[in-house]
C-alpha cells in the first residue's frame, strides 16, 4: 500500500492496479463514513474506534471513521482476506470470500436455479442494468415450485424477498440479529462505496459464530492452493491460541472438540499435501499409508508445536524415501515446525515385517517407539498398513507387560506431601502423567480406539480398574487437557498454582490420577 | 441518475476534426466517495492515434478497443449520466460525435466563478491559469505532485474537485450540453 505514496506514477502496472482495487473516499473535516478494508490515509487525521490515523498510515480499517481534518483515505479493496480470528470481533468483511452470482431480472427461474446449482450456491442477486435489485433464494424456488409456476418466468417476478445489505464492516453478531429480526437468510454486503461484494447466508453467520473453528473446516474442502492453505493454517493458529486462553472458563466447550477439529484441520491438510506429492511422483509401487502420530494420531492437537508421523509400505522403494522427504518439505513450507526428535514420515519408514528390527534400532526407548507407533491413526493410503503395525506392537507390548506400564509411569502427577499440588508444574506433564499410562495399558490390553476417554472407558469395561475410578479418570482428561491448552496458548511452559483460578478441581483431577498410578505400581497388568 | 467524474483525450482540440484517444469515467458516490475501483477507462488501438497523444503521456499503445467500439462504450457510460467535466471541451465533442441525453456540472466554471466573487478573475488568471492539478493542490485535494495528463488520473482529480467544491458550498450548476 506504500506505493500509493508514489500514486500516478502512470506506470502501466500501478494504473491497473489502481483500476481494479481503489475507492477514494474525501471527508471533510467532521465527516463519518463507514470504512472497511485495508486503507491508506493520503492526506489529514481521522479516527476509527478510538485510534487515530494519520496522513501515511495505513492499517486494516473496519469501522466508522470521523475526519478529525479534512481527510483523502485510500482503501485497496483487493486486500481482503480474514480480518479477525474470533468471533467476538468478526465482521461482514470475513465471510464476503468470493464475488456475488448475478442473474438480470429478465432471466427465467430456470436459468436462475441452473446458475445457483453451477456456482453451488443459495442464492442469486437480481440485477436491472447491472444494478442490484432483488435476490432470488433457494425458499423462492420451493415456493414457486409448490405454487405451480411456470420455470420460465422471469425470476425477477418469482423473487418474493426485497434485497437487504450491510457494510463490510458490520459485526457478525448485528448481521445476525438483523437478519433474525427481518426473517430472512440472506444478507447482501457493500463496500464504503456501496458496491455490492458478496453474499452472507444464516449458515456463514452459524458457523463463523461458532465457538469452534468450524468455518475453517468447511473452507478446508474447497481450498488447494499452497497460498491459501498457508493462509487459513495461520488464522486457525491464532484462532487457536485466542480460543485457548479462555480454556478454563466453564462456559469453553470440552477441548476434545477443539483438539478434534484442530486434528481433523491438520490431517486435511496432511491428505492435500500426500495427494500432491503422490500427482508428482506418480502412482506408488506398492501399497502404503502415511499415519499421523503424537498427538495429532490421539486426537490432542491444540497448536501445532511439532509434526509426528511415519510411512508403513508393504515392500520398501527409493520411491516412498522420495515421497517421505517432499512430504515433509511440503509441510515445512506450510510452517509446520519439523518435529525435534525427528519422528517424520521421511525418516521413519517401515513394513509391517520390519516392526522388531525397527524398534530394536531404538534401543532402551523402544518403548516409547512403540508408543509413537501404537498412536499411529492412518491419514492417507492403504489403511489396513496401519492397522498391522499396531497389531504387532500390541504383541511386543503384552510379552513385556511391566516394562511398558513401568516407564509410563515415569510423569508423576505433580503433587506434593499430603497431595498438595506443587507451587509450580507443567500442564503438559501433568497431562501426560493420565496419558501415558493409559496409553500404555491400551498397547498392553491391544485397544485402539484413538481417543483417550475412549481408551480409558474401555479399560474400564475390561476391569483394569473400577467403574469409579474409570468415571474420575475421564473428568480427570477434561480438567487436564483444558489446562494444557491453557498453557499453551499463552505460550508458557510452566504455571504456578497461585494462577489457577479453579485449583480444587486440578487438584482432584491430579488425585484421580494418582490414584491410577498407585495402582499400577501396586497391581501391575498381570 | 449516475454521477462519473469524466475526462477524456483527443487528437485535436478542434472537436470536429478531434479523434477520441482514451476516456474515463469514474463513479463518484454521495457526498465523499470516488469509486476508481468501479470506473471505465477506455484506450483505443494505437493505430488510431494521432499527433497529440505525446502530450497526454500515453504513448504505451495497451489499448484494445477500435475507435468505433470505444464510441460505442462512451455512449453507454454518458447516456442517461452527470457527467462532472473540468472544461467543457469533452462535452463539446461528446455532442458533436454522439446522440446522447445527459447532462454536467463544470468543476472549472464552478471554480472561477467561486474566485471571482474573491478576487480579480483576470489578473488570478493571468497569474495561475486553468489548470486541474494546480487547482486540486492549492484546494488540498491532489493525490500527485506531478503527471503526464491521462484520462483517469485526470477524472480521479476531477472528481475530487468536485466533492470538495460541493464540501465548500460552491454553487454547482447542472447544464444540459
Amino acid at each position: 500500500m506504500n506505493e500509493i505514496k508514489d500514486f500516478f506514477s502512470t506506470s502501466q502496472i500501478f494504473l491497473d492496479f489502481f483500476r481494479k482495487c481503489v475507492t477514494i473516499i474525501y471527508l471533510p473535516k467532521g465527516a463519518e463514513k463507514e470504512l472497511s478494508g485495508y486503507v491508506y490515509v493520503h492526506r489529514g487525521l481521522v479516527e476509527v474506534g478510538g485510534v487515530y490515523y494519520e496522513s501515511g498510515d495505513s492499517a486494516h480499517v473496519y469501522g466508522r471513521a470521523r475526519a478529525e481534518e479534512e481527510s483523502i483515505v485510500i482503501i485497496n479493496e483487493c486486500e481482503t482476506g480474514y480480518k479477525s480470528a474470533g468471533f467476538r470481533d468478526c465482521v461482514l468483511a470475513d465471510l464476503t470470500m468470493r464475488d456475488p452470482v448475478t442473474v438480470e431480472g429478465d432471466v427465467s427461474m430456470r436459468e436462475a436455479v441452473r446458475r445457483m446449482a453451477e456456482a453451488g450456491v443459495s442464492s442469486v442477486i437480481i440485477t436491472r442494468g447491472g444494478e442490484p435489485v432483488g435476490i432470488f433464494t433457494d425458499t423462492d424456488v420451493r415456493k414457486a415450485v409448490a405454487a405451480g409456476v411456470d420455470f420460465n418466468t422471469p425470476v425477477e417476478s418469482v423473487s418474493t424477498k426485497g434485497l437487504l445489505s450491510a457494510n463490510l464492516s458490520t459485526p457478525c453478531l448485528e448481521a445476525l440479529v438483523y437478519m433474525s429480526l427481518n426473517n430472512i437468510k440472506h444478507l447482501a454486503v457493500v463496500d464504503s462505496a456501496g458496491r455490492l461484494r458478496g453474499v452472507v447466508t444464516m449458515r456463514d453467520l452459524a458457523y463463523r459464530l461458532s465457538p469452534l473453528p468450524l468455518h475453517v473446516v468447511r473452507d478446508m474442502k474447497k481450498i488447494r492452493e499452497v497460498s491459501e492453505l498457508k493462509k487459513r493454517l495461520e488464522e486457525v493458529r491464532s484462532w487457536g491460541r485466542r480460543a485457548g486462553e479462555g480454556a478454563l472458563n466453564p462456559e469453553f466447550p470440552h477441548p476434545l472438540y477443539l483438539t478434534k477439529i484442530m486434528t481433523y484441520i491438520n490431517d486435511e491438510v496432511m491428505k492435500i499435501a500426500a495427494a500432491e506429492v503422490q500427482k508428482r511422483l506418480g502412482p506408488p509401487p506398492h501399497p502404503f499409508v502415511i499415519m499421523a502420530s503424537g498427538s495429532q494420531g490421539v486426537y490432542e492437537q491444540f497448536i501445532v508445536t511439532d509434526i509426528d508421523n511415519y510411512l508403513v509400505y508393504s515392500k520398501a522403494d527409493n520411491y516412498f524415501k522420495q515421497f517421505g522427504e517432499l512430504f515433509i518439505k511440503y509441510l515445512i513450507d506450510l510452517g509446520y515446525p519439523p518435529c525435534k526428535d525427528g519422528n517424520t514420515a521421511d525418516r521413519l519408514q517401515l513394513s509391517p515385517d520390519d516392526v522388531s528390527t525397527f524398534l530394536e534400532n531404538f534401543g532402551d526407548k523402544d518403548v516409547v517407539a512403540m508408543q509413537l507407533l501404537f498412536d499411529g491413526r492412518p491419514i492417507y493410503g492403504v489403511f489396513e498398513l496401519g492397522d498391522l503395525v499396531k497389531d504387532v506392537v500390541c504383541a511386543k507390548a503384552s510379552s513385556q507387560k511391566l516394562r511398558v506400564v513401568s516407564n509410563a509411569l515415569k510423569y508423576k502427577p505433580p503433587l506434593g506431601p499430603m497431595d498438595r499440588l506443587q507451587k509450580e508444574f507443567s500442564p503438559k506433564h501433568a497431562l501426560a502423567s493420565l496419558t501415558m499410562p493409559v496409553k500404555a495399558l491400551s498397547m498392553v490390553y491391544c485397544i485402539k480406539a484413538p481417543t483417550v476417554p475412549q481408551r480409558i472407558r474401555e479399560l474400564g469395561a475390561r476391569a483394569v480398574y473400577s467403574k469409579d475410578l474409570e468415571n474420575k479418570l475421564v473428568e480427570a482428561y477434561d480438567v487436564l487437557l483444558r489446562l494444557a491448552i491453557w498453557a499453551k496458548a499463552r505460550g508458557v511452559e510452566k504455571i504456578s498454582a497461585d494462577e489457577l483460578p479453579n485449583r480444587d478441581v486440578v487438584k482432584a483431577a491430579l488425585r484421580s490420577v494418582k490414584t491410577l498410578h498407585d495402582k499400577l505400581e501396586r497391581e501391575p497388568p498381570p | 441518475m449516475r454521477v462519473y467524474a469524466f475526462d477524456a483525450e483527443f487528437t485535436d482540440v478542434d472537436v470536429k476534426k478531434a479523434r477520441l484517444v482514451s476516456f474515463a469515467a469514474v463513479p463518484v458516490v454521495g457526498d465523499y466517495v470516488v469509486d476508481v475501483a468501479r470506473s471505465t477507462y477506455v484506450e483505443v488501438k494505437r493505430e488510431s492515434v494521432g499527433k497529440s497523444a505525446v502530450i497526454h503521456g500515453i504513448t504505451g499503445g495497451s489499448g484494445t478497443v477500435t475507435e468505433e467500439e470505444a464510441m460505442r462504450l462512451l455512449r453507454d457510460v454518458v447516456q442517461s449520466s452527470l457527467l462532472i467535466v473540468f472544461g467543457r471541451l469533452d462535452v463539446k465533442f461528446i455532442k458533436h460525435h454522439l446522440k446522447a441525453d445527459f447532462r454536467y456540472i463544470d468543476v472549472a466554471s464552478a471554480y472561477l466563478d467561486w474566485v471571482s466573487k474573491r478576487e480579480n478573475l483576470e489578473l488570478y488568471l493571468t497569474k495561475e491559469g486553468v489548470d486541474l492539478l494546480k487547482i486540486c493542490k492549492k484546494l488540498g485535494v491532489a493525490l500527485v505532485e506531478q503527471v503526464f495528463h491521462h484520462a483517469l488520473v485526470d477524472a480521479v482529480h476531477t472528481g475530487l474537485l468536485y466533492l470538495k467544491l460541493k464540501s465548500m458550498g460552491v454553487r454547482l450548476k447542472v447544464e444540459k450540453p
